[in-house]
């Protein structure tokens, strides 16, 4: 209280004069919190929101993706059957409508009664390990449903998480994926023994 | 300015940085609800409720399905579907098939509290419109998005095989001899019966997707998933 007395007194800008350097900082912080708080912020946060709505697009186009018609019935009827046989063709059909029909960097994991397939497919998107690339992947969203034999399915949805301004530079993730994760990317073929982008 | 004016700017300025930075930082670590609170976070809400209901509402459609081939499988390989008074109900054993498997499947989901109401249609193909008695709701925050899951199937296979599978038997009954030129012949591998047993079908075992591989009848083609 005495301190604004004395203040008072000598005038609050000579105090100003008194310690210059202060105020510069001062102001130079507000300045930055500015920036910080009116355009960082909002930048991030609008990059969240831009990646919930493209999130909202991919479920949308699963939807549709499990309706397709398939030469077992639709897109869970396959499913079904590679889940009961582990037919060969029938993952060849599987990959092919996901590539008609779904981003390249898209990953399927299924899962029964909260176990992963046997096999080699739609069992291992690498998040396991920590992602494709360092932090690269993400849940993006999943699908449960009810098969044929009452069995709870559930199916996730992993995509490189490219809403990361530094991970928008890779052009090459396959070159990162394990045999196993490549024939679970859509994006992905296994030749002579190395990924590559296909 | 004595001393004290030198500690208050000083203060002033570092104080104000101090709570700045706590603010980031609480915002960078603690607010987990902000970046919600956003422009266009409400049409990202209300897109994720309306796809999740989307969802729900496919693999309703998927059961429905599913069910009905349970129920078909379960009446053609029922030897209580031979008994001929039974083949004069046919429709409403199917019925109660339906719904019993219809109840299995919707008990482990969301839809088990939600009643239906069956509208079935068996001429030619197989109708069945199932009608919800109460709306599928989701909601987060203040925003509320509501469905009627009802849903409508048709499955290519006609009960009325099960007409003319009593005329054969009509006619096996009367001269006992098989009648292998019968149209029904051409619609079953029904095979001639041993004498006396008119029950003693042919097992026929073939793949039909997901029926049971074990049926008493060759169900009739051109279903997607009985296909011969």
């Amino acid at each position: 209280m005495r301190v604004f007395l004395k203040m008072n007194k000598k005038g609050f800008i000579g105090a100003v004069f008194a310690a210059p350097w202060f105020i510069i900082l001062f102001f130079f912080a507000l300045f930055v919190f500015f920036i910080i708080f009116t355009i960082v912020i909002p930048f991030i946060v609008n990059d969240e929101i831009k990646g919930e709505i493209e999130d909202s697009s991919l479920s949308f186009s699963l939807i549709n993706f499990f309706r397709m018609q398939s030469s077992k019935g639709n897109v869970h009827d396959l499913f079904y059957y590679y889940m009961k046989n582990s037919d060969a063709g029938l993952f060849d059909e599987i990959r092919t409508r996901m590539r008609e029909f779904l981003d390249k960097d898209v990953c399927i994991e299924v899962l029964v009664n909260e176990k992963t397939i046997s096999g080699e497919h739609f069992n291992d998107c690498g998040e396991k390990q920590g992602g494709v690339v360092g932090v690269a992947i993400k849940l993006t969203d999943n699908y449960e449903f009810l098969n044929f034999d009452k069995e709870k399915v559930k199916v996730n949805f992993y995509r490189l998480n490219i809403n990361k301004f530094w991970l928008r530079q890779i052009r090459d993730p396959c070159s990162f994926l394990d045999k196993n994760q490549c024939l679970n990317w859509v994006g992905c073929v296994l030749e002579q023994g190395e990924c590559k982008n296909g | 300015m004595d001393s004290k004016g030198y500690i208050f700017i000083p203060g002033l300025v570092i104080g104000t940085l101090i709570i700045f930075g706590y603010a980031l930082l609480l915002f960078a670590t603690e607010n987990k609800d902000l970046p919600t609170k956003v422009i266009g976070s409400m049409q990202s809400d209300s897109l994720k409720l309306i796809s999740d209901a989307e969802k729900e509402l496919l693999d309703l459609d998927n059961i429905a399905r599913y069910a009905a081939y349970n129920a078909l499988v379960k009446l053609g390989d029922s030897n209580t579907a031979w008994d001929t008074n039974l083949f004069a109900n046919i429709e409403r054993d199917f019925n109660i098939l339906y719904e019993k498997e219809m109840n299995e499947y919707l008990g482990k989901t969301i839809f088990r509290n939600i009643g239906f109401t069956y509208i079935y249609d068996f001429d030619n193909k197989l109708i069945i419109e199932g009608l919800a008695k109460e709306e599928l709701t989701s909601e987060k925050d203040f925003i509320k998005y509501r469905a009627m899951p009802n849903f409508k199937i048709i499955v290519d296979y006609d009960l009325k095989v099960y007409d003319r599978l009593y005329k054969r038997y009509s006619e096996w009954g009367k001269d006992k001899k098989c009648v292998q030129n019968s149209d029904v012949f051409e619609e079953m591998s029904v095979i001639c019966a041993e004498e006396g047993e008119f029950l003693n079908f042919e097992v026929v075992t073939k793949d039909f997707g997901y029926v049971q591989p074990k049926i008493k009848f060759k169900i009739r083609k051109t279903g997607e998933l009985f296909s011969t």
